[in-house]
């Protein structure tokens, strides 16, 4: 995955820039509305005005080099980044930081135990130790269980380690872990981005989403649940009443 | 076990549930001895909560005795006498640390902080009780409840005080005493307290404990006023004096010093504000009523400090900020920081300086609580607290 130590923004912040056209893109933009805009001009009534108003949005977004649309629903530039390092068709970026109240090298310690994760990691159904040192996890995606071997690409105990699948993978995934001290004595943040292959592009991303399997989500309430397991001992739930944690 | 459950708006029942069971190491299960309903539960009858679904068990202030316990717990055993803050506590995470455990970063579970975090930036600590947003837990107005982080949420009490006398430091006793300590009481300061309820009428009390001179509680219903007279408030009714006048005028131009607003997002009146939020709440264009915070805001006096225990649940127009800012307002707020008021304010019971059993006007028993809480919603001036006994 792309390396973040360089880059002041955090992941998950940068966004495309305003004007995210290409210059082919523009002139398409503007030849298309022109056509259209000319067209629209002899037509009557309802459809010539919807025409009139397509037109001239596809020269302003010609014109001006910005598509707020393409912006929302595109690639970002860094997940863009990632999928062409990576060799990807597209990649999806999602990252979450947590502050612990507790010292760096014991939250290190207890987050380096990835057979435990099972425990806060409810998308994670298992994870072996393999002899020759990788990983082997069994995951709940929203198709059914998954089984998949990654290795340690990267650890500086107390500070940072970092995950990727095996080649082969059926989701190729890099998750990159960062341990530091908050400021002020209070406690330690992990900084977590998990950048993935989304099946079914961004389309099954958004699928993903929708039945909360989707990592972002997953990552944000895993590290919740570590937190907490950490902090007091235990994962608050309201089991039996209302949500019953999903396995 | 019989347990009062909400299935939709103004639809309250009471239904036959499986007991509670122990779940974490640091659980305990309450066999409950006595419970209220909270004037914020009339919120959730009102159905202006968010995120409530079918089936869930109100309450949130209880008290009862210990019959089961995790096996992390050490500090209880079976058969304590036990009173359980509304807000649910770690003990252990950054806002625990600094007593501030209505905002503890762990009782709500992960899943459940989703909604929170969407609406209000990061979520609050789980309460019982008191909708999904708010932990999804199951409430105290039933034979038994689970209470999570026993350790720290279960606060003994000594055997020679009546349920009647506790109870209430599970929440509005300390919501009422919060609200005044938030006020930022100074010798000879006149308090405006809007809402004569059972907050309201503990924050009349309790502002005179802190040192105000003079405290002036603002209701419609004479009851309630009444009430509040027995505490040596002077009262107004705002349905027939002029409010804003009248504070003026009887604070010698100045303005109260203190204005706490114990009435939230639900308020009453005849205001053409109020109306137009009214139209706003029922036609889904609004969520809140903010009337008498608008009022606060003007009333005050310069310089002065508002404060808050009122529930607010999502936005709020209208809001006279230049007025705020012109006039240097401070305003504190917050869900009460209950566990650390537990052991002064028994001090102060035990000792005589509150009665809090004075705001009871009803004791019925728990299946009586869908009138209970019709009752409590319609015959303001009539049902001031409702105990209910399982």
């Amino acid at each position: 995955m792309s390396d973040i130590d360089g880059n002041l923004a955090p992941p998950g912040t940068r966004i495309a820039p305003r004007r995210n056209l290409k210059p082919v893109e523009r002139g398409l933009s503007v030849a298309a509305g022109s056509v259209i805009g000319v067209i629209a001009t002899q037509q009557k009534g309802t459809a010539g005005v919807l025409m009139g108003l397509l037109g001239s949005l596809l020269v302003a977004r010609g014109v001006t080099g910005a598509s707020p649309a393409k912006r929302l629903i595109g690639q970002r530039p860094d997940e863009a980044e990632i999928a062409k390092a990576a060799g990807w068709s597209s990649a999806a970026l999602v990252s979450r930081a947590v502050t612990i109240n507790a010292p760096r090298e014991m939250v290190y310690r207890q987050f380096r135990e990835i057979q435990r994760w099972p425990y806060w990691a409810f998308n994670v159904e298992s994870v072996r130790i393999r002899r020759d040192g990788r990983l082997h996890f069994v995951s709940i995606d929203p198709t059914g269980p998954v089984e998949w071997d990654a290795r340690i690409t990267d650890e500086r105990p107390g500070e940072l380690l970092a995950i990727a699948s095996v080649p082969g993978s059926k989701v190729p995934t890099t998750a990159r872990y960062e341990f530091r001290d908050a400021v002020g004595g209070r406690g330690t943040e992990i900084h977590a981005a998990v950048a993935y292959r989304p099946p079914g592009g961004s389309m099954g991303r958004y699928a993903a989403k929708l039945t909360q399997r989707e990592p972002g989500i997953q990552l944000r309430r895993d590290l919740k649940r570590f937190k907490s397991l950490i902090e007091t001992g235990e994962i608050a739930t309201n089991s039996p009443q209302g949500t019953v944690p999903k396995a | 076990m019989r347990a009062v459950r909400w299935h939709g708006k103004k639809d309250i029942r009471v239904d036959t549930v499986p007991d509670p069971e122990i779940v974490n190491p640091r659980d305990a299960i309450i066999r409950v001895t006595s419970t209220a309903i909270c004037g914020s539960d009339l919120h959730l009858y009102d159905g202006m909560i968010p995120s409530m679904q079918a089936g869930d068990i109100l309450g949130h202030e209880f008290m009862g005795e210990v019959v089961a316990l995790g096996k992390g717990v050490s500090n209880l055993k079976v058969s304590d006498r036990v009173v359980v803050p509304f807000t649910i506590a770690c003990g252990q995470c950054f806002f625990c640390e600094k007593t501030l455990t209505s905002l503890c970063d762990n009782s709500n579970p992960a899943d459940n902080q989703d909604l929170a975090e969407a609406l209000m930036g990061h979520s609050p600590s789980g309460l019982f009780g008191y909708s999904h947003m708010l932990g999804g837990y199951a409430g105290g107005q039933a034979e038994y409840v689970r209470v999570p982080f026993a350790d720290t949420g279960c606060f003994k009490v000594p055997a020679h005080l009546s349920d009647e006398q506790v109870l209430f430091l599970s929440d509005i006793l300390p919501t009422g005493w919060m609200a005044a300590e938030n006020a930022d009481i100074e010798p000879g300061d006149t308090v405006a307290i809007w809402g004569a309820g059972p907050v309201g009428q503990f924050a009349i009390r309790s502002a005179f404990l802190l040192g105000a001179e003079r405290v002036i509680a603002i209701d419609h219903r004479p009851g309630r006023l009444a009430l509040a007279a027995e505490a040596k408030a002077e009262t107004l009714n705002f349905e027939l004096v002029d409010v804003m006048a009248a504070l003026a005028e009887t604070t010698g131009g100045r303005g109260p010093d203190r204005c706490i607003d114990a009435v939230g997002m639900e308020a009453h009146g005849l205001a053409i504000d109020n109306i137009i939020d009214r139209a706003k709440q029922a036609t889904g264009l609004g969520t809140d009523r903010p009337h008498v915070l608008r009022q606060a805001i003007v009333a005050c006096r310069k310089g002065g400090t508002i404060s808050m225990p009122g529930v607010y649940g999502g936005m709020v127009d209208k809001l006279p900020m230049g007025a705020f800012v012109n006039k240097g307002l401070t305003l504190k707020t917050g869900q009460t920081h209950v566990h650390r008021y537990m052991k002064p304010l028994l001090a102060r019971i035990e000792a005589g300086d509150i009665k809090p059993d004075v705001i009871i006007s009803h004791r019925l028993k728990l299946s009586e609580a869908p009138g209970a809480y019709a009752n409590f919603l319609n015959k303001q001036d009539e049902f001031t607290k409702v105990v209910l006994q399982p």
